[in-house]
């Protein structure tokens, strides 16, 4: 229980209101969240949902088909397109600990149809995929999840039919 | 409970942007890094993929306390060589904490002034509790102490403060 004088004092304080921050600084937050928008996972729909099931059922047998069928089994060739890194999300990163990291499949599609160098018609699969990692702040073990969106181009092996 | 959105963080800076930016006064003496604190926070909140819930205001201003710890060591060195440098203070301290009206002109110089005089754990509570308007349960999670020794060092605190007040008030 505060005493009168320190009601008093504190309905001073209360009187007094904070000087607010610039414009300046809500157009830098703006950028700083709006630049981090993909981070956000969004989630499908029902039928969103089922057509890439049934995309990714179809991959899955070109695949399994290939590798059967021809000579040589290409493997799956796995290139980076674009990769947004959030993997350093704090300045003082040695107060964090990374305790898990996971990579979920959330996302794909498949590119257009074109000629490979030799002539032959291709397409590509962008994959998208959603990185989780958890830190844990070392003082108080308090967790905090970091959630960012990598894309990857998986070009599937050539098959003949 | 709800997804941090992009949208939302508008409604929180309008909320608590200039009490932030006020706790992270207590840690640097000017504006601009006060805001660059502030907009680290800002980041690191954003980031953090928060969920909405009761602790809401002590992460927020949680964030603040460890975006100044993180600014004041980095800038330390960059800090006293400035220091030397210009020997001018006031040039960093172009801004005032509280708004300025005319009838409450003397009070905010007082209180200003008299928040420098107090230890750097007082002067953060004073700040969370009056202008963050969170409890002592809120402060102790944010400031990593108890809510006894939240609660008694507040108390404290108002006590130091008055005593300043009010020596201002005499002496002008």
């Amino acid at each position: 229980m505060l005493t009168s004088e320190q009601r008093e004092t504190e309905n001073e304080l209360f009187s007094l209101e904070p000087t607010p921050p610039s414009e300046i600084l809500r157009r830098r937050i703006s950028d700083d969240i709006s630049s981090g928008e993909s981070r956000r996972v969004r989630w499908m729909g029902p039928l969103a949902w089922f057509s890439s099931g049934s995309l990714l059922a179809a991959s899955l047998m070109v695949l399994i088909y290939g590798t059967f069928t021809s000579k040589e089994s290409p493997e799956l060739e796995v290139r980076a397109l674009e990769q947004e890194v959030l993997s350093a999300p704090f300045k003082g990163e040695d107060e964090f600990l990374r305790i898990s990291d996971s990579s979920y499949l959330i996302e794909f599609e498949e590119g257009p149809v074109y000629l490979d160098e030799s002539g032959k018609p291709s397409r590509d699969i962008r994959i998208k995929y959603l990185d989780t990692e958890i830190y844990q702040r070392l003082i108080d073990g308090r967790e905090v999840t970091v959630e960012s969106v990598r894309i990857k181009l998986s070009k599937p092996p050539s098959v003949s039919y | 409970m709800e997804n941090f959105e992009i949208a939302d963080w508008k409604t929180i800076f309008d909320q608590y942007g200039s009490k932030m930016l006020l706790f992270a006064r207590q840690f640097v003496p000017n504006q601009a890094d006060a805001e660059d604190i502030v907009q680290d926070a800002f980041r690191r909140y954003w980031k953090s993929n928060h969920l909405e819930g009761e602790n809401t205001i002590s992460l927020l201003f949680g964030s603040v306390r460890w975006a100044a710890l993180d600014h004041i060591r980095q800038n330390e060195r960059r800090r006293k060589r400035e220091t030397l440098a210009s020997q001018d203070d006031r040039a960093l301290n172009d801004c005032h904490m509280f708004e300025r009206s005319i009838e409450k002109t003397e009070l905010s110089d007082q209180v200003e002034a008299a928040l420098q005089r107090l230890s750097d754990s007082q002067r953060q509570i004073v700040v969370l509790k009056v202008w963050g308007e969170m409890t002592y349960e809120q402060i102790g999670q944010t400031l990593g102490i108890s809510q006894n020794t939240a609660s008694s060092r507040y108390r404290y605190a108002l006590d130091a403060l008055r005593r300043v007040i009010r020596k201002d008030c005499y002496v002008n």
